[in-house]
């Protein structure tokens, strides 16, 4: 503890480091210490936080030394930022300045040559100032989560500063839009060849701010090509040829990457589709057309929602619109058994088209196992057979099989997916999104 | 830095390959170059090409391309063209988890398998094709436990098991039109379970490849 005392008792209250006293006879006795942060103004004033009361003036007064940092705010990872250091009272003595990140942070920022700590000896009393440039090597995990700190005399702090390095995530701009996140660290948007897509570039943590510069690799385009707000949707435009580029984020050219989106620009494909209502022959059963998509609305599901605008694979749908009478219901039990290729078998025989990529065959009964299965529809590529039970829309229960039928072989783990292998999900009813999982197999 | 992305690994890769021989360092760059831009048809071409080159330089770089995460569940990935051109390249464990593939029983797997095997080629394939021929089930995709139970606890209905798969003959036989250069089924065509016979029937006359 540094001491400074003045004794005009010769026994004066021993009191706390830190802390100022003044004796009941009137006269003052002052001990006081470095770590004291703020002095009242005056006797008998009203303490704010952090302030040690005074009760008397004294003969000799101790302040601490007073530092101050200029504001910084935040820094963009991979940028810098300078901060002035000020410090009043301090002559002669060394003082650290140290940069830190605070718990549930991660990796390190430090000052532009690589250290984490300065010393620094003022060579006055009165204000002194030095700057140093502190660079954005490590992104922040929440507001305020970084901090320059100045210390005297073995760790006593002074004064604290906090700021945010913040960096760039990449979200989709809307629901179903061809933006895929469920790839560990890596989003995806999927753009048309010689088309555009949009997606949201948002600085993080929320509330940060900073200059962003997007660095798109030949083959695609972006607009605009930086960004200081807190969210920017982006256009990013597909070149002539498909295949993956990478957009990355920097704040400039040789700065290291905050993040990358990657498109995927696909070519368009077109398929055609028909649908057709089959009747069992046996009793003259039709399926209810509630169960039926029309031709017209599965075609605009089919472009505008899913597959069209998501991964460039464009549908004509004709409605059959003579319904075929087939015996197909074997053992006359009114279900359809999914597992017996004689009840499903000579549907596809007897009304298959094959001059449509697609056939969609909607039949009367519940698949026999239902209840246990679930199972609304299947597909053996490339056609379709629908039951009567469908928990989500008939167009979104057509659209997922369409997609077995076009190649996307097996599901999407993500719930939000059009090809998820779970329906009647009431937190995504008719899930509509088409991942990089989905576009690589029926889009290659 | 959070995002983990191709470059880096490219890069990396790169490095490794470039130790191995200073003639071949331009070799591996051009290649690492060319399947930055992920999969487009010249990268996989690329690729497939450093296999068949017989040039070992490339393993270092192909393992570690081939091991990349996220980019395996397609025929048309840098990993899966990676994994084959390893796999030509002589690296047993690569051609031995694509024959596993083959057999898996994951239906999908089993497709991929294919795929990947089908462009190893060689007798290997040829074998594993022709023992594929008998082959004649139509696949259906399983339900796991997991999934039953997730589904019954959330109320949901399950659509896994919703799609059934050609028998692995029918696979085959696509597969083989397409590399046999007297193919007796025209490559690019359907083929069904009649055209077995005829394919057998072709082996017998090309027995020294599967002996």
């Amino acid at each position: 503890m540094s001491k400074n005392r003045e004794n005009r008792r010769p026994d004066p209250i021993p009191v706390d480091p830190g802390l100022a006293l003044a004796t009941a006879a009137g006269d003052s006795a002052i001990e006081a210490d470095w770590t004291a942060p703020h002095w009242s103004e005056g006797p008998f004033g009203e303490c704010q936080a952090g302030e040690v009361a005074v009760v008397a003036y004294a003969d000799l007064i101790v302040r601490p030394p007073v530092v101050t940092f200029s504001t910084i705010g935040s820094i963009e990872f991979g940028g810098t930022k300078s901060v002035t250091v000020t410090i009043t009272g301090g002559k002669n003595k060394t003082f650290t300045i140290y940069l830190l990140q605070l718990p549930n942070s991660v990796g390190g920022i430090t000052f532009d040559d690589g250290t984490y700590t300065k010393s620094l000896t003022p060579n006055t009393s009165s204000s002194y100032s030095t700057t140093y440039t502190i660079k954005g090597s490590s992104y922040s995990l929440q507001l305020n989560d970084s901090a320059i700190r100045a210390t005297y005399n073995g760790g006593t702090q002074l004064a604290e500063q906090k700021f945010t390095v913040s960096s760039i995530a990449f979200k989709e701009d809307n629901a179903c839009s061809g933006f895929d996140s469920s790839v560990q660290n890596q989003p995806y948007v999927a753009v048309h060849k010689g088309g555009a897509n949009t997606a949201k570039a948002v600085i993080l943590p929320s509330g940060a701010s900073g200059t962003f510069n997007f660095y798109p690799q030949n083959g695609i385009t972006v607009s605009p090509s930086t960004m200081n707000t807190s969210s920017q949707v982006l256009t990013i435009t597909g070149g002539n040829t498909a295949g993956e580029y990478s957009l990355d984020v920097k704040v400039s050219q040789t700065a290291p990457t905050v993040a990358t989106l990657k498109a995927a620009v696909l070519a368009r494909l077109d398929k055609t589709v028909v649908i057709h209502t089959i009747v069992d022959s046996y009793n003259g059963t039709s399926p209810a057309t509630a169960n039926i998509p029309t031709a017209s609305a599965l075609q605009t599901y089919l472009n505008d929602t899913t597959w069209g605008v998501q991964a460039n694979i464009y549908f004509t749908v004709t409605n059959d619109s003579t319904p075929h009478s087939v015996n197909f219901d074997i053992n006359h039990d009114s279900k359809f058994d999914d597992s017996n290729q004689n009840e499903w078998g000579p549907i596809r025989t007897n009304v298959r088209d094959s001059s449509y990529d697609v056939n969609l065959f909607y039949e009367p009964y519940t698949i026999i196992d239902y209840a246990t299965s679930g199972t609304e529809a299947f597909t053996y590529a490339p056609d379709s057979w629908f039951s009567d039970k469908h928990h989500d829309s008939v167009n979104n229960l057509a659209a997922h099989e369409i997609g077995h039928a076009i190649g996307r072989t097996g599901h999407n783990s993500s719930p939000a997916a059009l090809m998820t292998q779970y329906s009647g999900n009431t937190s995504f009813p008719n899930p509509c999104n088409i991942g990089k999982s989905d576009w690589t197999l029926v889009n290659p | 830095m959070r995002t983990i992305n191709l470059v880096i690994i490219l890069l990396f890769a790169a490095h490794l390959g470039f130790g191995q021989s200073g003639l071949k360092d331009r070799d591996i760059s051009e290649l690492a170059e060319k399947i930055k831009a992920g999969r487009t048809s010249e990268s996989l071409e690329a690729i497939l090409a450093a296999g068949r080159s017989g040039n070992k330089n490339y393993i270092p770089f192909l393992r570690t391309v081939a091991d990349a995460k996220n980019e395996t569940n397609a025929i048309k990935t840098v990993a899966s063209y990676s994994q084959v051109a390893l796999a030509i390249l002589g690296e047993k464990k690569y051609l031995s988890s694509i024959l596993q593939q083959v057999d898996s029983i994951d239906i999908y797997e089993q497709n991929l398998g294919i795929e990947k095997l089908s462009l190893v080629g060689g007798s290997v394939a040829y074998k594993v094709f022709f023992r594929l021929l008998d082959d004649v089930q139509i696949r259906r995709e399983g339900r796991s436990a997991e999934e039953i139970e997730y589904a019954r606890i959330h109320g949901f209905t399950l659509r896994t098991g919703d799609e059934f798969l050609e028998p692995r003959s029918i696979l085959v036989m696509q597969k083989l039109s397409g590399m046999a250069i007297d193919s007796p089924i025209p490559p690019g065509s359907t083929p069904s379970l009649n055209d077995i016979k005829i394919w057998k029937k072709w082996f017998e006359r090309h027995w020294e490849i599967i002996r």
